[in-house]
């Protein structure tokens, strides 16, 4: 569904992503990882088009920044970012206006709802809390009924109610065949949710793993994460802690 | 499309919503109906105007000379006959194109303008202002890059749409004027329209081109100057083989018919102007063709490559941050221009200024740095060759050798550079903040920075216009003259556009934010012209300029003030606990209930006397035993009332402050022109209530002087003892009670309560409704004063000075006006006085709004809460009778 070929994009003399290559498939959800300065950000905003770079993205078989492309891509955001003078319910209909859809009420009210923002509906955008300017985001990204959505860290700063509801969002459209993206610090959050997981690192990917082969070989997410990044064995992990302990540790 | 539309009208009303929720808003309807009222009542003149003479109309006149009787009435469709030959230029008469000529002139003028603005907007980099919603929501979405752009651009029409509406309503007695009809002013508004539409057009794809290849914006740059230049040389041309003067060569060279083949610039023209000549066919001609223009242009621009989302995306984070500095009232129209870093200039540090002062300083520094020689700099090279173009202009087309178009070319380009906010800046870091001085003195060195700065600009452009007009000693002079009045536009520019950044809310779009800022520098510099002009009917020129910049040079301190005012935190509001709210009601209510009979026999006492004195004495007998009848007046409140009233009072326990704390002579010398504010705002007031009064109800008009009935008593032979007695022996006694025995009797209850029972208090005493309108101001003043010092001597000094200037020097003043203004030529001494009232009546209104602000009150040992303590100042049975009393002798008066 999503085919990331070769991509590089420099800054000036910085390398930001350095022949980044994947293929999402449909009706999964790939959790891409990394530390700060990875790119993953970087990629991400290729993949949606607002970007220039070297190489060649593919979404649905199409060139990601053509007009049909963008109409299954879905964007959310990591900073939330609203228009000041028109309310929540403004937003949906505004979108709805500029991605062409017809009816869409139905589906409006009930992200809405399902979010917990129809009791705010009239406030405006720079009146709602960091918390509802994001899940208004959200609720915008999910609004066309994209089939490919992308995700940039979008657990930070919502409530509980509103992680639970993204949480079950997402193995919704999983289920219904889309392909998701995620990109997140916070392993924890994605635990449970993924099928696949892109690390990258200093530009470059360092591993694509499916889930089923992370299972086979008993691995954490999180163990992965370090031993791709920072060289970490489990083995140098349980002599890490017998030192910080001073006593013996269970592995 | 309907997205735009949606998110347009939207977007509108609720920036309307918001604004409503602010004072901006209400002022601008207060503006609009003050307008409208204006207007109606000028119209409603003219018409009376009109029905005793019958004026022929402007269009009527040129009518009547060319078609004789039989010419039909200005306003029905006429067909207006094409203009003369345009190749034979010469003086012919105005006459019968001579309305339309101009038109067509100013009409194209416009036209071009619009599409300059445009170009010159693209080339500022305007384009890239994208929101950073529009990132995320829009960027993301199917749309075409192209259309997102133009979307963007169409929102920021901003002003233009308001330009439109006023248009609108203008252009009908234009076309009246010219006899055109219907057909033609839709063609004409619709050449509008196009015009703009083109111009967000050219706007769009000068920045899709650009974003590809960075030369093209210096194209863009190049395109500007020769729309200008190549136009105007080739007029220049045409005008020197022709010969005649320039206004005909303009005509017969701009308005040709064959201008109107110039692509779409006179197409537009001429779908008004076939129009207005009657011939549609033609008109409809140039309509297709703009039309099918502007439809190339746009499907040209649609099929361009637009890949612009990475570099629209870094300027939407700078707008994004700039919008939060806003929200931090650091800042106001937008992101600052990031002036190029010059790695040649010297980086060495400054070592001058101290405190605020510091800004000034930096001013001085960042000059020394950015410019040559202090005098060079960009600015400066435009102004110089703005006022040298003018200024031969004049010389060698106009054949006149004055300095004043120069000047005013001057002055209009600083104050459009003023319009902005050039003190964002400084207002704008976190730096200013932490300097631990009061706003306004930042922004005061600031702003004298920015008019150093103006200064040195102007300098050369003036020496140029001195020299190059050729102009004589009077004329240099009046040059001269005309520097400080310019720069104290751009301080008032400058002061005002930093107020209303800083008050208006954050997210009201900047379209409401330039207007609101238009429509005040506007109403600023129209008492400027004002001034200006009734001076020059007097033949007094100079003069006027010097006050129009005086009058700039207070309002700058308003606003200063005011800005000062925002910036600086305020004192928290005082929170109300049952802890620190100790005071019993029944306690307090008892004591203002004493002081409230007091008042009460002390006013009746001295009114009944004071009526039988006057019943008594014969008339003339003023005039005679000028002491005596002084004695008579005073000695009823003076020697009888009060002196019962402080018995009265007596029993009630007294109290002082905490501490009792001096004021610096400065300090003090900074109260009187308050003092005065007040006195003079509360006279005024008191004045419209009282002719409202009459106007309603019937009765005399007061004047201020009516200060009591043996008023008829008084003559020029008093002088002495009313000085005395206005000067020296009231304010003592009035201190004395009103502040000394009121406050220090009530103030246990409350501070600000106390204040403001003595100041009402002493208002209602005076018995008139001026004096009781500025008495109550100023006693709020005083009563403050007195109750943060514990100094009766302040208040005393300050109720003297007051009452010396209203009622020594203003009746002086008065009888000096009567006499001269038969001659019509007013004494230096009346000028100075005016000017010496105006200007302390601004520098209190600035002063107040500054000290206002840092007032606040501590809690007092019977502290009461607010509500309850004014439930125990006034509804007692004393104050009662006192208000009523006192009301009913307010009344008598006033009929």
């Amino acid at each position: 569904m999503l085919e990331v070929r070769h991509v590089t994009k420099r800054y000036g003399k910085t390398l930001a992503v350095d022949d980044v290559s994947f293929t999402l498939d449909p009706g999964s959800v790939t959790v891409l990882l990394g530390p700060n300065g990875a790119g993953k950000s970087t990629i991400m905003k290729s993949i949606i088009g607002f970007l220039k770079f070297d190489g060649e993205i593919l979404v649905g078989g199409e060139e990601n920044k053509t007009p049909q492309a963008r109409r299954i891509i879905g964007y959310v955001p990591e900073i939330p970012a609203l228009y000041p003078n028109l309310t929540v319910s403004e937003h949906m209909e505004f979108l709805a206006r500029a991605y062409r859809l017809t009816d869409y009420s139905a589906r409006k009210e009930a992200l809405l709802a399902r979010f917990e923002l129809s009791e705010h509906s009239r406030k405006f955008g720079d009146e709602l809390s960091k918390g509802m300017q994001q899940k208004l985001n959200l609720c915008l990204g999910l609004l066309p009924e994209p089939q490919v959505i992308l995700l940039d860290e979008p657990m930070i700063g919502l409530d509980p109610h509103a992680i639970k509801e993204l949480r079950s969002t997402i193995e919704e459209l999983r289920v219904q065949g889309r392909t998701l993206l995620v990109s997140t610090h916070i392993i924890d959050s994605v635990d449970m949710l993924w099928d696949r997981t892109v690390i990258m690192q200093g530009g470059k990917v360092k591993a694509n793993v499916l889930r089923e082969e992370l299972d086979a070989q008993n691995k954490s997410l999180e163990q992965l994460f370090f031993e791709v990044t920072e060289g970490l064995k489990p083995e140098d992990e349980a002599a890490d802690k017998t030192e910080k302990t001073g006593e013996g540790a269970e592995v | 499309m309907s997205f735009i539309a949606y998110y347009a009208f939207h977007s509108f009303i609720n920036q309307i919503r918001k604004m409503l929720k602010t004072w901006v808003l209400v002022f601008i309807l207060a503006c609009g109906l003050i307008g409208g009222l204006i207007g109606f009542g000028v119209g409603m003149l003219s018409d009376i105007s009109d029905d005793m003479e019958p004026v022929p109309e402007p269009g009527a006149e040129w009518y009547s000379e060319d078609y004789g009787p039989s010419a039909e009435p200005p306003g029905s469709e006429v067909l207006i006959p094409p203009s003369e030959d345009p190749a034979l230029p010469g003086d012919g008469e105005e006459g019968s194109s001579g309305v339309r000529d101009i038109f067509e002139l100013i009409y194209g003028g416009v036209i071009l303008a619009a599409m300059l603005l445009s170009i010159l907007m693209a080339e500022k980099g305007n384009g890239g202002r994208f929101l950073p919603a529009d990132v995320s929501l829009l960027f993301a979405s199917p749309l075409r890059p192209q259309t997102v752009l133009f979307f963007r651009l169409l929102m920021q029409l901003g002003v233009m749409l308001y330009m439109t509406v006023y248009m609108l309503i203008n252009f009908g007695n234009i076309a009246e004027n010219m006899g055109i009809g219907l057909p033609a002013r839709i063609m004409i508004m619709l050449g509008w329209f196009f015009s703009m539409f083109f111009g967000k057009l050219l706007e769009t794809y000068i920045y899709l081109a650009s974003a590809d290849s960075p030369k093209t914006k210096r194209y863009a740059d190049g395109a500007l100057y020769a729309l200008i230049l190549v136009p105007a040389a080739a007029w220049f041309t045409w005008w020197k083989a022709n010969g005649g003067s320039p206004l005909k060569a303009a005509f017969s060279f701009f308005n040709a018919p064959l201008s109107r083949v110039v692509p779409i610039w006179g197409w537009i023209k001429g779908m008004g102007m076939y129009a207005a000549e009657g011939r549609m066919s033609m008109s409809l001609l140039c309509l297709v063709a703009t039309v099918a223009g502007a439809a190339l242009f746009t499907r040209h621009i649609w099929n361009m490559n637009a890949d612009f989302y990475e570099e629209a995306m870094a300027k939407s984070e700078e707008l994004a941050q700039a919008m939060r500095d806003i929200e931090e009232k650091k800042s106001a129209f937008g992101s600052a221009k990031k002036k190029k870093i010059k790695s040649d200039i010297e980086r060495d540090g400054m070592n001058r200024g101290l405190g605020a002062s510091v800004f000034f300083w930096k001013s001085v520094l960042n000059r020394k740095r950015f410019s040559k020689l202090l005098l060079i700099t960009k600015t400066s090279g435009f102004y110089l060759a703005v006022a040298a173009g003018v200024s031969f202009f004049m010389r060698s087309v106009m054949e006149s050798s004055s300095c004043v178009p120069a000047a005013f070319a001057l002055g209009a380009m600083v104050f459009f550079r003023a319009l902005g906010n050039p003190l964002e800046e400084d207002t704008k870091i976190d730096l200013t903040a932490l300097i631990p001085e009061y706003a306004w003195k930042k922004l005061s060195y600031s702003a004298l920075g920015g008019a150093l700065s103006c200064l040195l600009d102007l300098l050369p452009a003036i020496a140029a216009a001195a020299l190059i007009s050729g102009g004589n000693a009077s004329d240099i002079k009046l040059l001269l003259i005309c520097v400080p009045l310019i720069l104290s536009v751009d301080l008032y520019a400058g002061s005002c556009g930093s107020f209303i950044a800083l008050s208006t809310p954050a997210n009201a779009g900047t379209t409401v934010k330039q207007l609101v800022q238009i429509m005040f520098i506007y109403f600023g510099l129209l008492p400027d012209v004002g001034v200006i002009a009734v001076a020059a009917v007097f033949g007094r020129t100079a003069l006027g300029i010097f006050a129009a910049s005086l009058l700039n040079l207070m309002l700058t301190m308003i606003f200063i003030s005011l800005s000062g005012r925002l910036l600086d935190p305020r004192p928290g509001r005082p929170v109300y606990t049952d802890e620190n709210c100790p005071g019993d009601p029944a306690e307090a209510k008892g004591s203002f209930d004493r002081i409230g009979r007091a008042l009460f026999i002390m006013l009746a006492i001295s009114t009944f006397l004071q009526l039988r004195a006057a019943s008594q004495l014969p008339a003339g007998f003023g005039a005679e035993h000028p002491w005596l009848v002084w004695l008579v007046q005073m000695a009823p409140l003076y020697l009888v009332a009060i002196p019962v009233g402080l018995l009265i009072m007596k029993k009630l326990p007294a109290s002082d402050g905490e501490m009792t704390r001096k004021l610096s002579l400065p300090a003090w010398l900074g109260l009187i022109p308050i003092g005065f504010f007040l006195m003079y705002s509360g006279n005024i007031i008191g004045l419209i209530l009282s002719a409202l009064f009459s106007y309603f109800f019937g009765g005399g008009a007061v004047s201020a002087a009516d200060m009591n009935p043996l008023t008829d008593l008084f003559t020029d032979t008093q002088f002495l003892p009313r000085t005395l007695v206005v000067v020296v022996l009231a304010p003592v006694i009035e201190e004395l009670l009103f502040r000394k025995a009121l406050i220090r009797r009530t103030r246990r209850y409350g501070e600000k309560t106390a204040v403001v029972f003595s100041a009402v208090c002493f208002g209602l005493f005076h018995g008139n409704l001026p004096q009781f309108c500025y008495a109550s101001l100023l006693g709020l003043l005083l009563g403050a004063v007195y109750i943060k010092t514990d100094r009766i001597v302040y208040t005393i000094g300050l109720h003297m000075c007051v009452n010396f200037m209203g009622g020594v020097i203003a009746p002086y003043i008065m009888t000096l006006t009567l006499e001269s203004g038969e001659e019509g030529i007013y004494p230096a001494p009346v000028l100075a006085f005016f000017s010496l009232i105006v200007t302390l009546f601004f520098l209190g209104a600035a002063f107040l709004a500054q000290y206002s602000q840092r007032l606040s009150f501590g809690f007092a040992p019977s502290q009461l809460r607010p509500r309850a303590a004014r439930r125990c100042a006034w509804l007692n049975t004393g104050m009662i009778m006192f208000v009523a009393l006192s009301a009913a002798v307010i009344v008598l008066a006033l009929l």
